[in-house]
Formats: C-alpha cells, sequence, structure tokens
C-alpha cells in the first residue's frame, strides 16, 4: 500500500457513506435528498483536491498490491482528473436538482444510496490506472446504476432494466474474458505502460472483446439497444447522468484501447471510426423519428457518442499528428456531458411539473417561461453546433480530424473514398442534430398546446431557487467555453495529451474561428435546417403512419435470439440429466434380457438332454412309505428278521418304524438348526478345524 | 493427535448411541464439545509443523491404513474443521424441527471423523478405506426422516457412490499393481511412468469417474439434487462441503499424488476429464436456472462449481491447482451459508419455492441480507471472493496455453452469467419485490444466526485480505508438482 490516500477515498467516500444517507430518510425522504447533495459536495472538494496538483503535473498515485489477486492502482493525471471532476460536478448539478425531482417520489432513499455507490465507483473507475482496476470498478457502476433504471417500478421500467442489466452483465463478462486472454501482466500493468507491452503482439481477440464491453457501456452500435429504453424512463437526474457520464465511462474504455492497447494497429481505429459514424447516423435518424421529449435526447445521446467514436477512431489512425483529434474527442466528451446535464434536467423540470413526456402531451409547456427557456436553447445550440457555443468547437475539431486523415491518406497514396463519404456523413449528423433540436425547441417554447395550455401557462415557480442555480451554472459554462476556447478546450486538449500519448496540434493556439470550421458549421446547420422542412412535409403528409415501420434490434433479433439459446441449451441440459438415467435402465434391460436368454437357453438344453442323452433307461419305483434309505434298510431288516425268526413275519415292520423315525429326527434337526447354539458350535467345530490343520 | 481428533467425534456418536440424551441442552453440550475439541485437536494439527505419522492398521507392506498430514490434506482437513462446529451449531436449531436428533447427530459426528480420516490419509488405500466408510456414514443421514422419498434419495446415493468406489478400486489395484506402492508422493508414483501407457490412462480415467462421483462429474450427478431431501444440516456440510469436496480431495490426490502430472498432462485423459469438467460446469448452471426447488437449485450450482474446481485441478499446472484449491475453500464457505440461509427459510416460513422468495427481506432481514452477499460473492461480484477466485481460475486457464484452458476461461464466464441468474435473481427478489401476505418478522434464532454470522465473517475478510491464504494454497500447489 503506497502513495497518496486521496485517490481510493475518493471512491470509497461515496460508498462508504451512503448507507448513511439511505438512514437519514427512513423518517422524512427529503433527508436523503439532503444528504446526497452534502456528500456530492464533500466529493467535489476532495476531487478538486486531486485535480488541482493533477492539472498542474504533479499527478498523484495510490497501488495497493494483492487487492483482489491483481492489486488496485490509481493515478490522477490530467485527463482523468478533468473526468473525475466533471463527474462530480455533474452529481453536485443534478443531486441539487434531484431535490426538486424526486420531492414526491417513492423509494428516495435507495436512489439515493444507489447513486453515491455510483459516484463512487465512476470516480474510482476515472481515476484508474490499470486495465483490471478500471473493470472492478466499471462492473460495480453497471451494477449500482440499475435501481435507476428501473426506479418506477412500473412495466416499462422493469422490461427497460432487464435489458439494461443483460447487456450489462453480458458486456462485463465478454470484457473480462478479454482481460483473461491479454498477455500475461497487462491487465495489472500502469496505464502508461501498456503500448510498450502490446508492441509486436496480435491483441486483435482481447481488444475487440473489451471493446465488446466498453460498447455496450457506451450505446455503441450494434449494442446501442439499451439506451433509448433505459434513459427515458429512468428519473430525469439519473438520465443525465446515464447519458452525461456512464457512457463516457464506456468511451474512457474504448479511449484506452484504440490509443494505447492498439496503437499500432491502425484497423482497430478503423473499426471504431466505421462504428462511429453507423452509431452517429442511427441515433441522428432514431432522435428525428422520436416522438418523445426524453428519448428524442437519448437517440441524440447515441448519434453524439458516434461523434466521440469517430474522435477515438482518429485518434488511433493519425497516429502522430492526432493532436487535433485529441483535443476534439476530450472537448466533445466533456462538451456533451455539459449539454445532457442540462437538456435531460430541463426535460426533467418539464416531466415533473407535467408528469407527462410524450412531445403532443408537453407542447408549449415552455411558454412563457424566459429560464427554461435560454436554458435549454443554450444546451440545444450547443449540441447542434452554433458557433460561440461549445458544441461548435469541438465539432469543428473532430471535422477537421477527418480532412486531415483524408490528407493524410492522400498522402501516402491511399483510398480516401470512404473518410470522404464519412466526413460528409458528419456534416450531414451535425445537420441532423439541429433537426431534431429544432424540433424539441419549437415545440416546447413556440408551438401552443390544444388542451393543457391554460394549465401550462399558470403562474407559479416551476422550479425552487438551489436548482434554477444549479441549472443556470451547468447551461452558463456552454457559452462560457464557447467563447473561451484558449482556456478551456484547449487546456482540457491539452492536460489529456500525456494521457492518451498523442501529438501536439501543428499549429497552436488553435484557429478555432478560422473560416474554414465556420464554414463547416453552416453547412451543417444549413443541411439540418433543409432537413427540418423535410420533417415538417413528411409531418404533413403523416408519412410515419402510411409507412408504419417498426424495427426493434432488440425485439426482433436479440431477444428471439438468446430465446433460441435458452431452449437449445435446456433441451441439451435435459438430455443430459437424462442420460445416465437411460443409460442404467438399458444397461439393465439389456442385462435382464441376457440373462432370461440364457437361463431359458439352459432350461431347454437340459430339458433336451433330459429327453435325449440321460433319458433313464427304467423308471424308478416309487416307495409306498418312508424315503427310500430307510425303505431299503427296513427291507433289509425285515428280511434278516424274517430269516432270523425262521420265516415268521413280525407284526412290527422295519419299514414302517424306520420311517417314522425319520420323520420325527428330521423334525428335531430342524429345531436344532434354527438355534444359535448349534451356530456357535458349527463355529468353534470350524475353529477347531483350522486349527487342527494350522497346527498340523 | 491425528488419531486422537478422529477418535473424539466417534466417541461422542458412540455416547450419543448409547445414552440417548432426552434434553436439547445436554445433547446440543455432548455435540458442540465434541466437535469444537475435534476442531481445536486438528487445528493444533494443522498449525504446528511436521507430518504426524501415525499407522492404523497393517495389512500387509503395500496395504496399510495411516495417517499423514501434508499440505494438500491440512488445506481439506482445515476447511472441514472450520465449518464442522458452525455446521452442528446450525444443525442444533434445525433439527428441533425434525426430530430424531440423537441418531441424527450420532452419525454427523461419525461423518466428521470419517471426513477427517479422508484428509489425513497418507495412502491411496486409506483414503479409500474412508472414502467408503463416508459413504457408509453418510447414508443413514440422507435417509433420516425414512419418508419413502428420502429412502429413494438414499438408494441411489447409494448406488452411486458404492458403483463409483468400484471404479476406484480398480485405480486403486492399478497402481499398487504398477506402482509397486500407494503412499502419497509428489509428482505421482515412480512406478507407473514405466507401466504400459495406455493401461495407466485408462486407470486414471476409471479412477477420475470412480472418485468423482462423490464430486458429482457430469453424468454421475444424478444422486446430489436426489440427496437435497435430506434435511439442510447435511445437504449444507455434506453435500456442498464435506463429502462432495471429498471427492475433489481425492481426484486432485489421484492426479498429482498418484499418477502425477508429468505423466498426465497432454494426454487424452487428460483431455477427455476436462471436457467432463467443462460440461459439468455449463450443465450444472443450466439446470439450476431451470430447476425451482431453492435446495434443489443451489445443488446443481454445486456441481457446476464443483467443476470450477476439477477443471482447476485438471489443468495440471501449480497455477490451476492452486486456483482450484482457492475456489475449493472459497465455494465451500459461500454455498453452506446459501444453504443456510435456504434451510432457515424452509423451516421458519414453509417456503421452499424459488418464485416465494419475493419479499422475503421484510420477513427474514438478516437471512436476506447474508443470502445476498454470498450469492453476490458466488456470481463472482468484485470485490468479494467468488471473483478472485474465478480470475485465478480462468488466468490460470489462459495460461496453461491449451486451447481447453482459454474455453475453459469462456465456459467459465458463460456459466458466472447463469451463475448470476440463478442466485441473483431470487436474492434481488427478497428485496425488490413487494411481499405477499403479512410481513412478520421471522429470522432465526441465534444458533443459525451465530453459525452465518461466523460464515460471512470469514467471506468478508477473505475477501479483502486473501493473500495469507492464497500464498499457502500457491505454496501447497507448487510443492504437489
Amino acid at each position: 500500500m503506497n502513495g497518496n490516500w486521496l485517490l481510493p477515498l475518493a471512491a470509497l467516500l461515496p460508498m462508504a457513506l451512503s448507507p448513511l444517507v439511505w438512514q437519514m430518510g427512513k423518517k422524512r425522504q427529503q433527508n436523503s435528498l439532503w444528504g446526497l447533495c452534502a456528500v456530492c459536495g464533500l466529493e467535489t472538494l476532495l476531487v478538486l483536491c486531486i485535480a488541482v496538483p493533477g492539472f498542474g503535473g504533479a499527478e498523484l498515485s495510490f497501488a495497493l498490491p494483492g487487492f483482489c489477486g491483481q492489486g488496485l492502482a490509481m493515478r490522477a493525471d490530467g485527463f482523468r482528473s478533468l473526468y473525475a471532476m466533471v463527474a462530480c460536478i455533474m452529481w453536485l448539478v443534478s443531486g441539487i436538482f434531484s431535490r426538486d425531482y424526486l420531492a414526491h417520489e417513492h423509494a428516495v432513499p435507495r436512489y439515493c444510496f444507489f447513486t453515491l455507490i455510483t459516484l463512487g465507483a465512476v470516480v474510482g473507475m476515472f481515476l484508474c490506472d490499470s486495465i483490471f482496476s478500471i473493470f472492478i470498478f466499471f462492473e460495480i457502476m453497471s451494477l449500482a446504476s440499475y435501481p435507476w433504471v428501473a426506479h418506477e417500478e412500473d412495466r416499462a421500467a422493469m422490461r427497460a432494466g432487464e435489458t439494461y442489466l443483460y447487456i450489462a452483465v453480458i458486456g462485463g463478462l465478454t470484457m473480462l474474458m478479454g482481460i483473461f486472454l491479454l498477455p500475461r501482466g497487462m491487465a495489472a500493468a500502469p496505464l502508461a505502460e501498456l503500448p510498450a507491452l502490446a508492441a509486436g503482439k496480435s491483441l486483435w481477440l482481447p481488444a475487440v472483446l473489451m471493446l465488446v464491453g466498453f460498447g455496450a457501456k457506451a450505446g455503441a452500435f450494434p449494442l446501442h439497444i439499451w439506451l433509448p429504453k433505459a434513459h427515458p424512463v429512468a428519473p430525469a437526474p439519473a438520465s443525465a447522468l446515464l447519458s452525461g457520464l456512464l457512457t463516457k465511462a464506456g468511451v474512457f474504455g474504448m479511449l484506452i484501447l484504440s490509443t494505447l492497447v492498439m496503437r499500432e494497429v491502425s484497423g482497430f481505429g478503423d473499426l471504431l471510426f466505421r462504428l462511429g459514424v453507423i452509431t452517429m447516423l442511427l441515433g441522428a435518424v432514431l432522435a428525428i423519428f422520436s416522438q418523445n421529449l426524453k428519448r428524442t435526447l437519448a437517440c441524440s445521446s447515441l448519434s453524439q457518442i458516434g461523434f466521440i467514436m469517430i474522435g477515438a477512431g482518429l485518434c488511433n489512425l493519425l497516429g502522430e499528428h492526432n493532436g487535433l483529434a485529441l483535443y476534439g474527442t476530450v472537448g466533445h466528451m466533456v462538451n456533451h456531458s455539459l449539454f445532457k446535464l442540462v437538456l435531460f434536467l430541463c426535460a426533467g423540470v418539464v416531466a415533473m411539473n407535467t408528469h407527462r413526456l410524450e412531445l403532443k402531451d408537453v407542447q408549449g409547456y415552455g411558454r412563457n417561461k424566459p429560464f427554461l427557456h435560454i436554458c435549454f436553447l443554450l444546451g440545444a445550440a450547443g449540441i447542434a453546433g452554433f458557433p460561440g457555443l461549445s458544441g461548435f468547437l469541438s465539432k469543428s475539431l473532430l471535422h477537421e480530424g477527418i480532412v486531415e486523415l483524408i490528407a493524410h491518406l492522400a498522402e501516402h497514396g491511399h483510398e480516401t473514398g470512404v473518410y470522404k463519404v464519412s466526413e460528409w456523413l458528419f456534416l450531414i449528423a451535425g445537420g441532423m442534430t439541429l433537426c431534431y433540436m429544432l424540433k424539441l425547441y419549437l415545440c416546447l417554447f413556440w408551438m401552443k398546446n390544444k388542451t393543457h395550455q391554460p394549465e401550462y401557462d399558470k403562474k407559479g415557480s416551476y422550479l425552487s431557487l438551489p436548482a434554477r442555480f444549479a441549472l443556470g451554472f451547468a447551461a452558463a459554462l456552454i457559452p462560457v467555453i464557447g467563447i473561451l476556447p484558449g482556456q478551456t478546450m484547449s487546456r482540457f486538449g491539452e492536460v489529456s495529451r500525456s494521457f492518451l500519448q498523442g501529438g501536439a496540434p501543428a499549429h497552436l493556439p488553435i484557429a478555432y474561428f478560422s473560416f474554414e470550421n465556420l464554414k463547416g458549421a453552416a453547412i451543417s446547420l444549413l443541411i439540418g435546417a433543409c432537413l427540418f422542412g423535410l420533417v415538417l412535409l413528411a409531418r404533413k403528409l403523416e408519412l410515419r403512419k402510411k409507412l408504419n415501420i417498426r424495427f426493434d434490434l432488440e425485439d426482433m433479433v436479440y431477444r428471439p435470439l438468446l430465446a433460441g439459446i435458452i431452449a437449445v441449451g435446456g433441451i441439451f441440459a435435459a438430455l443430459c440429466d437424462k442420460l445416465m438415467d437411460r443409460l442404467t435402465a438399458l444397461l439393465r434391460s439389456t442385462g435382464g434380457l441376457t440373462a432370461q436368454a440364457m437361463d431359458s437357453a439352459v432350461d431347454h438344453a437340459a430339458a433336451l438332454a433330459g429327453r435325449t442323452l440321460f433319458s433313464p433307461v427304467h423308471k424308478v419305483e416309487e416307495v409306498p412309505v418312508g424315503n427310500r434309505f430307510t425303505f431299503t434298510l427296513g427291507t433289509w431288516l425285515d428280511n434278516a428278521a424274517k430269516v432270523f425268526r425262521g420265516g415268521k413275519e413280525s407284526e412290527h415292520s422295519f419299514v414302517t418304524r424306520l420311517a417314522a423315525l425319520w420323520e420325527e429326527w428330521t423334525a428335531r434337526w430342524r429345531q436344532l438348526a434354527r438355534t444359535v447354539s448349534y451356530g456357535l458350535v458349527l463355529f468353534c467345530l470350524g475353529l477347531l478345524c483350522t486349527l487342527a490343520y494350522l497346527l498340523w | 493427535m491425528l488419531l486422537v481428533s478422529t477418535l473424539i467425534p466417534v466417541i461422542g456418536a458412540a455416547l450419543l448411541f448409547l445414552l440417548r440424551p432426552r434434553s436439547a441442552k445436554l445433547r446440543g453440550w455432548l455435540v458442540m464439545v465434541c466437535s469444537l475439541t475435534t476442531t481445536a485437536c486438528v487445528a493444533w494439527c494443522l498449525f504446528t509443523p511436521g507430518d504426524h505419522p501415525v499407522v492404523l492398521l497393517r495389512l500387509s507392506t503395500l496395504l496399510t491404513v495411516s495417517f499423514r498430514l501434508d499440505g494438500l490434506g491440512r488445506v481439506f482437513a482445515g476447511l472441514v474443521a472450520f465449518l464442522w462446529p458452525l455446521a452442528s451449531l446450525y444443525g442444533l436449531e434445525y433439527m428441533r424441527h425434525e426430530g430424531g436428533e440423537n441418531h441424527f447427530f450420532g452419525f454427523y459426528l461419525i461423518s466428521y471423523a470419517v471426513t477427517l480420516g479422508i484428509a489425513f490419509s497418507e495412502n491411496l488405500m486409506s483414503l479409500y478405506v474412508f472414502y467408503e466408510l463416508l459413504s457408509l456414514a453418510t447414508l443413514p443421514l440422507v435417509m433420516h426422516g425414512m419418508k419413502a422419498r428420502n429412502v429413494r434419495a438414499g438408494r441411489t446415493y447409494a448406488y452411486y457412490c458404492l458403483g463409483g468406489a468400484a471404479l476406484g478400486f480398480m485405480a486403486l489395484a492399478a497402481i499398487i499393481y504398477y506402482g509397486g506402492a500407494s503412499n502419497f508422493t509428489p509428482g505421482g508414483i515412480a512406478g507407473l511412468a514405466a507401466a504400459p501407457q495406455g493401461v495407466v490412462l485408462t486407470m486414471y480415467v476409471l479412477g477420475f469417474f470412480g472418485f468423482g462421483v462423490k464430486a458429482a462429474v457430469f453424468p454421475l450427478h444424478r444422486w446430489l439434487p436426489e440427496a437435497g431431501v435430506a434435511p439442510t444440516p447435511v445437504t449444507a456440510l455434506l453435500h456442498a462441503v464435506a463429502v462432495v469436496k471429498a471427492g475433489v480431495f481425492a481426484v486432485t490426490r489421484l492426479t498429482y499424488y498418484s499418477f502425477g502430472a508429468e505423466l498426465l498432462r497432454g494426454t487424452w485423459a487428460q483431455t477427455l476429464c476436462m471436457t467432463v469438467a467443462l460440461v459439468g460446469i455449463l450443465f450444472g448452471s443450466g439446470m439450476a436456472v431451470r430447476e425451482q426447488h431453492m435446495k434443489r437449485r443451489l445443488a446443481y450450482s454445486t456441481m457446476s462449481n464443483l467443476s470450477y474446481v476439477l477443471f482447476g485441478v485438471l489443468l495440471m499446472t501449480p497455477q490451476g491447482l492452486a486456483a482450484g484449491l482457492t475456489h475449493m475453500v472459497y465455494h465451500g464457505l459461500m454455498k453452506i451459508a446459501l444453504f443456510c440461509c435456504v434451510g432457515a427459510v424452509m423451516i421458519y416460513t414453509g417456503r421452499s419455492d424459488i418464485r416465494q422468495m419475493r419479499g422475503l427481506s421484510r420477513n427474514m432481514p438478516f437471512t436476506a441480507a447474508v443470502f445476498l452477499v454470498c450469492g453476490a460473492a458466488l456470481v463472482g461480484v468484485p470485490p468479494l471472493i467468488g471473483f478472485g477466485s474465478k480470475w485465478a481460475l480462468a488466468t490460470a486457464g489462459v495460461a496453461s496455453g491449451s486451447w481447453m484452458g482459454v474455453a475453459g476461461a469462456a465456459v467459465l464466464l458463460i456459466s458466472a452469467l447463469l451463475t448470476a441468474i440463478y442466485v441473483l435473481v431470487p436474492a434481488i427478489s427478497a428485496y425488490a419485490l413487494p411481499l405477499d401476505g403479512e410481513a412478520e418478522k421471522c429470522d432465526p434464532g441465534w444458533q443459525i444466526k451465530t453459525a452465518l454470522c461466523v460464515v460471512l465473517a470469514a467471506v468478508v475478510v477473505l475477501s479483502f485480505a486473501p493473500q495469507p491464504l492464497g500464498r499457502f494454497l500457491a505454496q501447497v500447489a507448487a510443492g504437489a508438482m
């Protein structure tokens, strides 16, 4: 055990205090929420103590060898401190907000308990310094966040929770298999040494298996199925964390894989890149067609994770020149966390005041609510990439990364077609972001509700002051980052470079507001506006009802597949279970048959022999009285007596007397033979015989 | 001292049979004093260095029944001696609900002595003798109650065990014939290397299945779920720890100390036995998921976990053996706790079906909590103990370099998923789902609670401080090569 105690404390503190917080809520549920906020605040201070030296380059580290057999290693360098800090801030903001949101909910202490456990796990995971330690905290996080999804305990929540759990557990196990297959010592090695350890080894299999695990958490295609189901059913503060931070845990793992473990294998970066493109488009399309406020946001998360995955792929593909892509990836991670925090909390405001989430029900809720309006607008415009807000910066950098890659490949004479298409898809997906955000924004803040509008327009507080403050703080960060990229975005990228072992951007300081970037944003926004027009047109024509496409990957592929596997396994198991019984029965019946056959064969042979070989020559006469022995002896004696008496017959025939005597003695003998004494006598006789034999 | 520790329980049993104490208090004292003194004796033997050799019976120079304590024996004896008094304490409370205590505890104590005999055995001959005696001594325990189903279960148990022993006997005879000795030697008996390969391997396979019957190896597992009808102290201790681990222990003795890992590594015999173990892992977990009766479910789970241990043992590397032994010890602790919880639920609420576990935490908060923790440990939720041993097994499998080892790691993971389903679903439904009916508190009495607490404490301590035990087991495993 050595190093700085603050690091494990940061992971353990929320976990250790969580039972206390649960207990606090026994009498009044609100107390638990107070406890939650207090612990989150405490944790933020603690992580600040770790992060300040981390940003400054004086990294804290901690190691506990032998923990779970492999040892626990933690280190707080720039990137990890940054993300631990982001996690704490998000928890604090959502904690303060949940005081409003959960005020009238059930099972609040349970919610607070698991929120704190997850906080500890998330902070712990981001501070870890070996794949093994990451795995441990990752699993705790996965399992502890289940109660969020199932919080409502209704049908939809239970089902979403089930899917979430299945994906989390299967993903976790697949990842574990990948870790098993890593070369010896790699799982417990410090992350910084991974590229050296991995050099010259083929690690495709473990890397892909681990990617499945991390990808499942991040919501990457094709394991994204849990995400659009789980985020809408969770309470809004939890959705913000699920979407804003837990997905980043998966991304964190992907970054480790792409920049450290598979550093030399550009194929892996390509895989990530392509998966990213698919996820990005898929999420955006789903978001455009979604009719539910939170579901739209969840699908938007998918899409943004796709952007980040593209970045992670670029970090690998660009090799030494990945500076811009790296800045963009890290920047977009932070930005997306922030956007989703703001947007989900705004959705939470809507949900807790109206108890509805379908767009047609909540339409017009935001009218005449300037605070909510501004917050939502900042989030939506930010994520859509309006210049001046933070999303613009990170998306521009990612776009720049793709352009660089194309140039880089063209320079070396490689095929660039796929990447050129991807660049356009990237811009289109950016446009789609604008399109679905515009949909939500117009729907909530401009359109009027046909039925509930007077109810929605009623004066009165829809959010308490602390919650307003928290939400406002989070929303205010978006333009601050957007306007001051040199102090924020560039710093984020710079502190992450050492961890991801990335190169520096070619031109520093980065010209965020260059003509190229602005042009890209303009194209993207223009596409978005056009798309929105198309969507409106489609809505007019009621295409959705006419086409009525429903394709659910989970219901149509995964669940039947799983059911099939289980059924096959079940049949196999049932067969096996009966195997031994059947085998014995078979043996017994064949054995019985054989015995019977042999038995009757012997019988028949004997009968045949009796009739042929051993057929009696003359018949044995029946004796009239007694048995043959007494009769013969008696006859002799009678004859002798006859001779002795001179031919006179005696009235007492020996034959009958001997027969009677025989009867009597056999009866007595039988009685005697049944007694113990007789047995003992025989035993003694036997002993004597043995003795005699031995002596002789 | 080894002899003394095997004699005390026998004396205790004789006293129980002769005196037939009427009062529960007297009986309790007698049972507890006997088991605790025995455990103290065993502990003394374990912690004093040396072999403590003693010869019980000398039929000929080749056939002797004798005791000698080595590293592997220490592991098994330690596990058994730790758990027996706890299970007896549990049994004292539990058997009040079943009746026939004098008779029951008599055989329970005798089984203790016989199990220790297995652990102490110096050669395969003694092991075989005690192995047979164990079948006989535990038979009345399985049939306790003497209802039709008990008798049927007992009969199945007897068939399987005696049939298995016959196979084991053939291996014993072959070892004595070819090897010229049956004393356990690390690395195997020297003479066997010169014997015809085919015969020796066939005999090993026969021995594996013969001694493996008690470890419920795959096609010979039927007796284990059937034996679940026995009273819970029997299922918890004997059919989760003592008897089944005796089977694993015997297989380990056979593999490492009689035939020798060198001789077997890479042969078809190893492949065959490992395949059986892997199929057993999947099969046991799969059946456990299907099974709805709690004790039978846990019995199938035991079968699967025993195959984990066998998988580790059959890797025939020091790492594999150490991992297998670790899982043997850990599984013993976790499973006994799970069985005890289920037993407590059965006698105090009369529920025995998985679906009736819902909302149980309102009735029996303590029991449900222990069940949850030990269930999570069995699944392998880090940092609890099951995780450490499964990790060790899987890494040992991959490190062994054979494709069977890698397949084993994959099987372990699938099985972990199934374990999560069959243990955690009832454990969580005890908390998450509402209770049907009255929320009447009916946690068990102090005896069951004490037993559970001690086991739980062991689980937690080993979770966070596994190094001393791990080092010892690694040392034992290295010594077996």
